[in-house]
């Protein structure tokens, strides 16, 4: 939140900043003190002291602290590379506590600059002043500033020896959860790049994991990074999601296979391959699909079932396409009726089965089995179940308006002991909604209508299909007149035929009524 | 603390996201272009508007494509989410530049923040550099109405309960910082969950890291409930039938806004609706079951109609005063009433007749309810079959399939294959990928029957072996949680999800949450939030619990002698409930309820509001 805010404030005066301490002659002050923090305390003791009224100043107009982060990351003249190196020089006067930077460097902001940075008179005076105030300076007060003096010096020293030392861990995850500037490079032993792991996934935060995770990668050689990956499967989880983000299909995959987890790889690879030929021909596409079983799904035989549908959609696409081909060229020729009658609207290649079942139901009914584009032929090649067999077949008929083969279609031939009958494995009332669904008209329906099993729902059925004469057999058959006389008033005007019909059925002596 | 405070206002949130953004563009000084994430398009259209751009010195918008950007000045910020697709994208556009020998400066403000990978793709492709600077920009919440917040990232679901990468529930933690940081320290924290547990312990981390003081606020809130959608996939995957929960279904809401086309509008053009409280007429039927809706809308029609014949026999000065005063209002009134009496007609069309790819949505209730009750199997998997062989709408389908999954704890493998099969060939071969992915999230899933036949355990050994370590993810870890056997019968058993037979619930004045689905069924999170509140914790609920996938945990503060404050009392009837992972409208109606009937005020938090179709569509494989 406030990292945005105090970004720019925060960019300038990083160059007067260095300004001084390029010229003034405490340039240990700001590069040192670095993480020994121990030594450091009595510096801030001894100069918190003296400042402490000016520094909650500086801190409500510094709203955070950690101004430097901020800072190294929005310098417009640095990219992340550069931030980075420079980081490295820098990161030495932002310690892990927080505390110690402003306190060390604040006392001396304040007073001519405003909220600002140190300025070189500031400091000066600030010494100075300490030794001037006390004409007579105590014998403890030399003591004080011997023991500043003597830590400062120390912390030079120790600066110089540590220009590159690395932050602790947990101040560099701090940095990566929190959004501070880091340098991972540092960590060059193995045990710290695995302990940097750890704590990330210890805290859970998932930029940090993959941050270490990569760094890992970067830095450590193949089977040693392997090896401590598998042993954190969060590390490996966040891992893969990156490689999938960033499309490392193969290093994505070796992973997974190395995890065993052979039926996501065998997936991954899958998808892959349609995606790399999803505009290609089908035999492009069924020649992938063939290595990509040889390679990766014939070794489980768990995937034994998604083997043997991977080769049912190769065999798929090689009917598509000989279908479309022929299809096409006759469409082009214009001698064939009814690719004019009913011009085809879209390629059937990579289609789905009953997509492809529903389009040579729709346009090459009754072919001999023996032809790729016989419905039949699908059938049994798919092993379609009889109920979705029908429901495609009656939906594309349907549309064709060939209501003599729906009837062919739903008629048990007669045999030697019954005579012909009509019969729907799905049920008479699904035949009746999947044809007024398809827009069927109401004559085409009043015969299946008819069919339908159960009183209720072929009264229901006809009543909402306007198949009068069903409705009006039905109410009869269940001697209901009230409801019948009802339903009279129902039958438009127009249709004197049905009225009639309905009457005569009224005014029927045959008829036990109920009511 | 006065009674206006009583309740937080989340509308501050909405003040601070906008003074970041503010503050971002301003930082950037001068004419600049913007490029918006596709994704951030409406959330951002819900903090600002065009002209507050203006104001910040943008020139011209762009959508963020796979395309150059013609034109433009030579400044450009971009607003995106941390992706790696999104990085490459915009390298691409500055190394177009670069070749074109355009000088550009570019800002990319990334929300809510940046990634290491970010960073690490812009320096690989080499655009890193002073003239491209990086920044976060720190939006979290979108507050949708006064009682709703949310993260609009629906990409969490995906990638925390299929992926396992848990990037995203550092925004979450965060975002309960920032809450926080605004209302107050939140006492008592209540959650379910594998990811509600590490939302919980990262915050602590948040908190102690920025150094955040504990808040020196007087609580505004005295519960926080965080729940893991994981621990509950029934209650989205169900039909939703209360009035927003339908629109949801059928015109999908976006942001809190809704687009009423022609259909509804019963003109040429669509319109453009925001959808909350402050809609009058809305918000007294949002929450209603869908039956309870025409009778209000028709009396309140009545109404308008009379309040406008007032006029006609009024003095000039009182006719005057209506203009002033109520005019404006009735015609609002009016407006709104127009477009939800269109969008009511609209629904009752779905609901009665069907489509050719829709079915009637009173045979799907019907399913739903038995596969709720765990009555008539065979009758329901026919049902899911005859979709499938019709080719009904896919999500639809897959919605159905997932829930008759989720109720019995995984198909026996029989029936999976075989249902599988017929998916595959009605709806495409590639949808095997789907199917796997809908298992690795745990929604649809074939049952161990525990007596594996021989070859297939000997099998798993062998691949197991070589596997290296214990690399048990998460994701098999939580799967393996729900493969518990029957665990939906059992917790929807003792904690009477399922309202006994006979006790008819009347839709019109409900007495239960079950009416948000027409009194078939307690939304599981709901009875959750319910329960928790009335013990104060989960004490007494851990045979329940345990049933449940994902951790349990609780955090109560002492009550100390502040509790005697009128603040602390009014707060501890405030509760936040947050889902990880999505909310539906049907589980806001529930909760809204739930709170007027037990006194409680509900603030809901979401990483998005989701519905079935939602929820499975980040699951589906969409290659061809």
């Amino acid at each position: 939140m406030s990292s945005v805010r105090f970004r720019p404030s925060g960019a300038q005066p990083k160059e007067g900043d260095d300004d001084y301490w390029n010229s003034s002659g405490f340039k240990p002050f700001n590069f040192n003190d670095d993480d020994d923090e121990e030594d450091s305390i009595d510096v801030i003791r001894w100069d918190g002291s003296t400042a402490a009224p000016i520094r909650p100043k500086s801190q409500t107009s510094l709203s955070k602290h950690r101004p430097p982060v901020t800072q190294a990351m929005s310098s417009p003249a640095c990219g992340i590379t550069s931030a980075r190196a420079y980081g490295s020089a820098r990161k030495q006067h932002f310690p892990s506590s927080p505390a110690t930077l402003p306190q060390h460097s604040e006392p001396m902001t304040a007073k001519p600059n405003g909220a600002a940075r140190p300025t070189s008179g500031t400091d000066q005076r600030t010494l100075t002043e300490v030794v001037t105030a006390h004409s007579a300076p105590t014998a403890t007060d030399f003591a004080k500033l011997e023991t500043a003096n003597y830590s400062l010096r120390r912390q030079l020293a120790q600066a110089k020896r540590d220009q590159a030392a690395a932050p602790s861990k947990s101040e560099t995850l701090c940095r990566l959860i929190t959004g501070g500037t880091y340098i991972l490079e540092l960590y060059k032993s193995k045990e710290d790049k695995a302990a940097l792991l750890d704590g990330a996934i210890q805290r859970h935060d998932g930029n940090a994991i993959l941050a270490a995770t990569l760094f890992m990668r970067d830095t450590l050689k193949r089977d040693l990074f392997s090896k401590e990956l598998m042993k954190r499967a969060v590390a490996v989880d966040h891992y893969c999601a990156y490689l999938r983000a960033a499309g490392e299909i193969d290093e994505l995959h070796e992973t997974l296979s190395a995890l065993g987890r052979t039926e996501e790889a065998a997936m991954l690879k899958y998808r892959q391959c349609l995606a790399t030929t999803s505009a290609s021909n089908p035999e492009i596409r069924s020649s992938a699909l063939k290595d990509c079983i040889k390679y990766y799904f014939d070794c489980d035989l768990r995937l034994s079932n998604e083997t043997s549908a991977i080769q049912e959609q190769i065999m798929l696409m090689e009917r598509q396409s000989a279908v479309e081909d022929s299809d096409s060229a006759a469409e082009k020729s214009g001698t064939v009726q009814v690719f004019k009658s009913h011009p085809r609207r879209d390629s059937i290649v990579y289609k789905s089965v009953i997509t492809t079942l529903y389009y040579c139901c729709y346009y090459h009914w009754g072919e001999a089995e023996g032809l790729l584009s016989s419905p039949t032929s699908i059938k049994n090649q798919h092993k379609i179940g009889e109920k979705q067999f029908l429901y495609t077949a009656l939906a594309a008929l349907c549309r064709m308006r060939r209501w003599r083969d729906i009837e062919a279609l739903l008629t048990v031939p007669k045999s030697l002991f019954r005579s012909a009958r009509l019969h729907a494995t799905i049920g008479f009332d699904k035949v009746v909604d999947v044809l007024s669904k398809n827009l069927a008209p109401p004559d085409a329906l009043g015969k299946y209508c008819a069919e339908i099993e159960g009183n209720e729902k072929r009264l229901e059925m006809a009543i909402r299909l306007k198949s009068f004469k069903v409705a009006i057999d039905t109410l009869v058959y269940t001697k209901d007149r009230q409801k019948l006389m009802a339903y009279l008033d129902e039958i438009p005007q127009a249709n004197q035929h049905m009225r009639q019909y309905a009457s005569t059925q009224l005014r029927s002596q045959d008829i036990k009524w109920r009511n | 603390m006065t009674s206006m405070n009583a309740f937080p206002d989340v509308s501050v949130l909405k003040g601070l996201a906008r003074q970041q953004l503010a503050m971002s563009l301003g930082n950037f000084y001068g004419k600049k272009d913007l490029v918006i994430d596709p994704t951030l398009m409406t959330p951002l259209d819900r903090l600002t508007g065009v002209q507050f751009l203006k104001e910040k010195g943008v020139d011209k918008i762009f959508k963020l494509e796979h395309k150059e950007i013609l034109g433009g000045c030579d400044q450009r910020v971009y607003i995106v989410r941390p992706e790696v697709k999104i990085m490459r994208q915009i390298a691409a556009h500055i190394n177009s530049d670069k070749r074109a020998e355009k000088l550009r400066k570019y800002r990319i403000l990334m929300v809510p923040r940046q990634l290491h990978i970010c960073n690490m793709i812009l320096e690989q492709e080499g655009v890193l550099g002073n003239t491209v600077l990086i920044e976060d920009l720190h939006i979290d919440f979108i507050p949708l109405d006064s009682d709703i917040i949310s993260l609009e990232n629906p990409q969490l679901l995906n990638a925390v309960f299929r992926e396992g990468d848990q990037t995203w529930l550092h925004t979450v933690a965060r975002s309960i910082v920032n809450i926080q940081a605004a209302f107050g320290t939140i006492p008592n924290v209540y959650g379910q969950g594998h990811n509600a547990k590490i939302v919980d312990e990262l915050v602590k981390t948040l908190t102690s890291e920025f150094d955040e003081k504990k808040s020196p606020l007087q609580h505004q809130i005295g519960h926080l409930i965080l729940l893991d959608r994981d621990v509950d996939y029934v209650t989205p995957l169900c039909s939703q039938v209360t009035y927003e929960g339908l629109l949801d279904d059928i015109f999908e809401i976006k942001c809190g806004a809704i687009d009423f086309g022609p259909e509804v509008t019963g003109t040429e053009k669509s319109v453009k609706t925001l959808l909350n409280s402050d809609d009058a007429i809305f918000d007294q039927i949002r929450n209603r079951h869908f039956t309870a809706v025409f009778k209000f809308l028709s009396s309140r029609a009545k109404e308008i109609q009379a309040n406008y014949d007032k006029r006609h026999n009024m003095e000039l000065q009182d006719l005057k005063n209506f203009v002033a005063s109520e005019l404006k209002g009735l015609k609002q009134e009016h407006r709104s009433l127009t477009l939800h009496i269109g969008a009511s007609e609209v629904i009752m069309k779905h609901k009665t007749k069907g489509s050719l790819k829709k079915g009637d949505l009173q045979d799907i209730l019907r399913i739903e309810h038995s596969l709720l009750e765990g009555s008539d199997f065979r009758e329901c998997v026919v049902y899911i079959e005859e979709c499938i062989h019709r080719q009904y709408d896919m999500l639809l389908t897959l919605r159905l399939l997932c829930l008759l999954s989720c109720t019995t704890s995984g198909l026996l493998s029989k029936d999976y294959q075989n249902l599988k099969t017929q998916f595959l060939h009605s709806y495409g071969f590639e949808h095997m990928i789907t199917f796997f992915n809908l298992k690795k999230a745990g929604l649809l899933t074939e049952a161990q029957t525990g007596k594996e036949t021989s070859i297939e355990s000997n099998l798993n050994k062998l691949a197991d072996s070589r596997a290296v370590g214990s690399a048990v993810s998460y994701v098999t870890s939580s799967l393996a949680a729900l493969q518990k056997k029957d665990w939906f019968r059992t917790v929807s058993k003792k904690l009477s999800l399922i309202p006994k037979p006979g006790t008819e619930n009347n839709t019109h004045t409900p007495s239960d949450m079950s009416y948000v689905f027409g009194g078939a069924y307690v939304p599981l999170t709901c009875r959750l939030v319910e329960q928790s509140l009335q013990r104060q914790g989960w004490s007494g609920l851990e045979d329940v619990l345990r049933h449940l996938p994902g951790t349990t945990f609780e955090k109560q503060e002492a009550r100390s002698a502040k509790a005697g404050k009128t603040g602390a009392t009014m707060a501890s009837k405030v509760v936040l409930i947050y889902f990880i992972g999505g909310v539906t409208y049907s589980e806001i109606a529930a909760l809204r309820f739930l709170g007027r009937q037990k006194g409680y005020k509900v603030l809901i938090a979401a990483t998005s509001i989701i519905n079935g179709s939602r929820m499975l569509e980040s699951f589906v494989e969409t290659v061809k």
